[in-house]
């Protein structure tokens, strides 16, 4: 909702004074290092895939972006912090916790297991538990430099998705490569294009984005519910995360009709997901506002004007026009923005910016006081 | 948020990936490398698969990751896949360049046997008059190759599909496992249904 002012999880260009900052910025060099070291010789050898690879990362990037600030309704993500979280999964979480360990864990239960077994079920095992991990330590990092907590799953959702975007962007390229490899670099402009266009397009639904949102919002839920619900939820939205990417990895979807079915189920779940996210959002906001004094002097019945989700709100504004004609249409936008900015400030403790915001609201909605004399 | 919740945030963060990044890959290289092959084995790779010999040791990481290697004394042999629609003169030309760092060398092979080939309007004027058939070439070291590139790399193909055979070593011991080698290679099966061939389930 572009009438937000307020932002969420800036990460600072440059703090020089945080502990944390220095070791953000430490771990991405480190996993920027890892990553490219991994790629090397594919770059060396095939350095056409790599600049082939990099064209459509960037659209596939540009679009789940944008994605991805439609569920933006309750809060905006600052975009220092989208890139510090697209810029983990990116690098971090594929060049530290993915790349070492699920080769390793697939070893690993080739040695116990059997070497069969490691063949057929290593990849669904492993992958689920290193990279939705490493995806989802996006959000501790942030919230450690950015000095912020959660206020809804919402916002685990969003900092995973982003984490979960540059994770499936540096992965398609690496899967370029392995293509190229793969097909001993018959075409490898063709090959890599080829896999962006089944793993971006015709299976774009299953995400890395879509698996780490669920395990985002889990966290969130976990952080931030009230309730028996935070911890049912977050178990929940955690384990549809990774049982999705567990699913997608495993031989039991190795037919291409088992796939279709899967990527046509993938949108309710999402769908689902969104609504009972959305419910907790407009929780937060009337817990939130509702407490004593959060309000100060505007009528608490403004509250009912603000609705849970953008299909509401467009019926509701509709409603709004219809009584009070077109120019009301704007009033009501920005009624709904500052009271979102007020309940945002009070939830993070933003007393200054709660009391700058609460005054212009009672300015514009208290009723007139009763004169005394 | 405290300053101490910020602490403990960081402190899980760096725990993880430490035991990502460190401890799991330590475990794994703990364990055994390899297994000895007690009887001739069965092991797939991404498009097929090859019976490895008894007696052999079987690299664990390797196997696990689809492109088995064996290892008898000096001698070791990988099996690797892949795809290529073209000519087969083309595969093994790029085979060559991606594994041998020295000019090796190649078996004569047709330019125009693969199943795009026709695409070009060079072996059939109809592209569904294309019936893939087993072809086996050998790759040989250079005579300047160094001791650690292949003796030699035996290419299986059938249609699209890709099997190869690694063979590393001295002269002398590869030259006495070529039996072995050979019945790797005629184990080779494709999981793209070889007529006369089991595919691989």
């Amino acid at each position: 909702m572009k009438e937000l002012t307020r932002r969420r999880f800036a990460v600072p260009a440059f703090a020089f004074t945080r502990v944390s900052w220095w070791l953000l910025i430490v771990i991405l060099t480190l996993g920027l290092a890892m990553y490219v070291g991994a790629l090397w010789d594919g770059i060396v050898t095939f350095p056409a895939a790599g600049v082939v690879g990099v064209m459509p990362a960037a659209v596939v990037g540009l679009v789940w972006w944008w994605l991805l600030r439609f569920p933006q309704l309750w809060g905006r993500v600052r975009r220092s912090g989208s890139w510090v979280a697209l810029g983990w999964g990116a690098v971090v979480a594929t060049g530290i916790y993915a790349l070492p360990s699920n080769s390793a864990l697939i070893t690993i239960l080739g040695q116990h297991v059997g070497i069969d077994f490691a063949q057929e079920w290593g990849p669904a095992l492993a992958a689920p538990l290193t990279e939705e991990v490493g995806k989802a330590f996006a959000i501790a990092m942030i919230l450690a430099v950015a000095r912020e907590q959660l206020r809804t799953p919402m916002d685990g959702a969003l900092i995973a998705g982003f984490a979960g975007l540059g994770f499936t962007l540096t992965e398609d390229i690496l899967y370029g490569f392995n293509m190229a490899y793969i097909s001993f670099g018959e075409n490898p402009v063709i090959s890599t294009l080829l896999v962006f266009f089944l793993r971006a397009v015709l299976f774009g639904a299953v995400s890395h984005v879509i698996f780490s949102a669920f395990v985002g919002a889990g966290v969130g839920w976990f952080a931030t519910g009230v309730g028996p619900r935070r911890f049912v939820y977050g178990a929940v939205f955690v384990a549809i995360g990774v049982f999705m990417h567990f699913a997608w990895n495993s031989p039991m979807l190795l037919e291409l009709a088992a796939r279709a079915v899967y990527v046509l189920v993938v949108p309710f779940l999402v769908w689902w997901g969104i609504h009972v996210v959305r419910r907790e959002e407009h929780r937060w906001f009337r817990r939130t506002l509702e407490a004593p004094g959060a309000l100060g002097a505007i009528p608490p019945a403004y509250l009912d004007s603000v609705r849970p989700t953008w299909r509401q709100r467009r019926i509701y504004r509709k409603d709004v026009v219809r009584a009070f004609g077109p120019r009301a249409l704007v009033s009501q936008r920005r009624l709904e923005a500052e009271l979102t900015d007020l309940a945002d400030a009070v939830a993070m403790g933003d007393e200054a910016d709660a009391g700058r915001l609460r005054a212009a609201l009672e300015a514009r909605l208290a009723p007139p006081s009763p004169s005394t004399s | 948020m405290t300053r101490l919740k910020r602490a403990g945030l960081v402190g899980v963060a760096l725990t993880t990936l430490v035991v990502f990044g460190l401890l799991i890959p330590l475990v794994a290289d703990q364990g055994p490398t390899t297994q000895r092959l007690t009887a001739d084995t069965v092991i797939g790779t991404t498009y097929g698969a090859a019976t490895l010999p008894a007696g052999w040791d079987l690299n664990i990481a390797a196997a696990a990751s689809s492109s088995p290697v064996v290892t008898k004394g000096d001698v070791t042999i990988g099996v690797g896949d892949g795809v290529w629609f073209e000519g087969s003169a083309g595969l093994l030309e790029n085979i060559a360049d991606l594994i041998y760092n020295t000019p090796a060398i190649l078996p004569p092979a047709p330019e125009d046997d693969g199943p795009f080939s026709n695409l070009a309007g060079s072996v059939t004027e109809d592209p569904e008059e294309y019936e893939p058939v087993r072809q086996v070439f050998r790759i040989s070291a250079g005579l300047n190759a160094a001791s650690s590139e292949p003796r030699f790399i035996d290419v299986v193909r059938y249609g699209e599909s890709v099997i190869y055979v690694i063979v590393r070593g001295d002269d002398a011991a590869v030259a006495r496992e070529l039996d072995t080698v050979q019945a790797i290679v005629d184990s080779v099966t494709f999981a793209s249904a070889e007529p006369g061939l089991e595919p691989r389930p």
